[in-house]
């Protein structure tokens, strides 16, 4: 079995203000799956479907996602579809730190794409563990990706972007 | 008589040799290749000598003047910055003295080291995708997949190691439908299931990923534990969906080295199964 070193980064970003939106654009096609690491800190106290991406700037209602969320108490599980995002459904505490992974599987391929999400916020005396599963209805290669949040991004936060190039 | 200047230079270092061998002290070593020693911060250095046994040799490095010592070729040199451009220089020495250094070594730059690495892909239209003759030189495996069935029934995936088919593995799950949350799980079974109601990408619009972590798999005195992070979105409908979080035990001191995921039915071509090394 051939080996090759890979979970390159591909580009980092940190906010040294604050902003509605982080974008990693221009993705190459040149790697078999991609991951987004980024570390937040909450700007106010919000619920809902807190943070949320886009592929390809498509707003269109072509996005779903299934959930599983843990608050401390007790675990539920939300699914939407016909979406005009993949969301992460979770609640924020203001000046709280929070942490978000998503795997894009085979990004650049020719089939719908699907998506592994990881939220993570402790808050001290609450906090929320979610994890997710979302899809993408385009058979396009996926060549930018955009988060947003409510509340907005603040100084400090910082995403990566990362290749994974299968052998 | 005219003499050149090549051959002055050649005079004037066999009359070196010939004072270092009279003061009993080694000869200056010829450099050889510099080469990269993978792990970020070291660089091995060769060299040729003339000179007997009982010497030892130190590699210099420039910049930083970072030393490294040996009896043979190659020096080790540790303690490098990786990116940076190193030469080397190496001299010999024994209780006479010390010769002076060589000329400089090729430019050689301590690559940043990896950690992560792709082993081997399995893909395409099939039931059983196996991963063989696993190296054990890593610390953790990850296999990371996309799967999509081509059947009009649910089925399954399960994963087995090293061919084993008896009861020796257990599993635990969390997961939600979209609607709810529940766990489960099971022990003495014949393999992982990974999946609530399977991993059930047998329906054909059913589009699942798969993240499984196995750590210190090449452990020759412990059992095998798993990690497993998988999800499923239906395409035409929000039913059927599955998030879910799941451990498994393979009960086995025995190092793994094959990995098979078989599934109930046939998969989709575009279904794929990557298998990566994590260094420890």
């Amino acid at each position: 079995m051939a080996a090759g070193a890979t979970y390159e980064p591909i580009a980092t970003t940190t906010l040294g203000s604050a902003a509605a939106s982080i974008t990693f654009s221009s993705i190459s096609a040149a790697y078999t799956d991609l991951r987004v690491v980024l570390v937040g800190k909450c700007a106010g106290n919000a619920s809902g479907n807190t943070f949320e991406f886009n592929i390809n700037g498509d707003t269109g209602s072509n996005y779903s996602r299934t959930q599983l969320k843990g608050d401390g108490a007790s675990a539920t599980s939300a699914r939407t579809t016909s979406q005009t995002s993949i969301s992460i459904n979770t609640d924020k505490k203001l000046n709280s730190m929070y942490m978000v992974t998503v795997d894009a599987f085979s990004y650049a391929g020719s089939t719908n794409k699907t998506f592994l999400m990881e939220w993570s916020g402790d808050f001290n005396t609450e906090g929320n563990v979610v994890r997710s599963v979302g899809l993408y209805r385009s058979a396009s290669a996926v060549t930018s990706i955009a988060f947003a949040t409510i509340g907005n991004f603040v100084s400090g936060d910082t995403a990566t972007l990362y290749g994974i190039l299968k052998a | 008589m005219s003499i050149t200047r090549a051959k002055q230079s050649s005079l004037k270092t066999g009359v070196v040799k010939y004072d270092n061998l009279r003061a009993g002290l080694p000869f200056t070593p010829t450099i050889g290749t510099a080469t990269d020693g993978g792990t970020g911060s070291t660089v091995s250095v060769a060299f040729t000598t003339n000179n007997t046994a009982g010497l030892t040799y130190t590699a210099l490095s420039s910049p930083g003047s970072l030393t490294g010592t040996s009896t043979t070729s190659p020096i080790t040199v540790s303690g490098l910055t990786s990116g940076t451009a190193y030469t080397f220089q190496v001299n010999a020495a024994n209780s006479a003295g010390t010769s002076p250094y060589s000329a400089a070594s090729n430019s050689v730059t301590p690559a940043t080291p990896t950690s992560f690495e792709s082993i081997a892909t399995v893909s395409g239209s099939s039931t059983t995708y196996t991963f063989s003759s696993i190296p054990s030189t890593y610390k953790s495996l990850q296999i990371r997949g996309l799967s999509r069935g081509d059947a009009g029934a649910n089925g399954g995936m399960q994963l087995t190691v090293n061919s084993d088919t008896g009861a020796n593995y257990g599993y635990h799950r969390l997961y939600g439908n979209g609607v709810s949350a529940a766990s489960d799980g099971s022990s003495s079974t014949t393999n992982i299931d990974p999946g609530y109601s399977a991993l059930g990408t047998d329906l054909a619009d059913v589009y699942a990923v798969w993240i499984i972590d196995i750590h210190d798999y090449a452990s020759t005195t412990k059992n095998k534990t798993f990690r497993i992070f998988t999800g499923k979105n239906r395409n035409t409908t929000n039913s059927d969906n599955i998030i879910q979080l799941g451990s498994g035990l393979w009960r086995s001191t025995s190092a793994i080295t094959s990995i098979t995921i078989t599934a109930a039915t046939t998969q989709a071509s575009s279904t794929s199964f990557a298998l990566y090394g994590i260094k420890g």
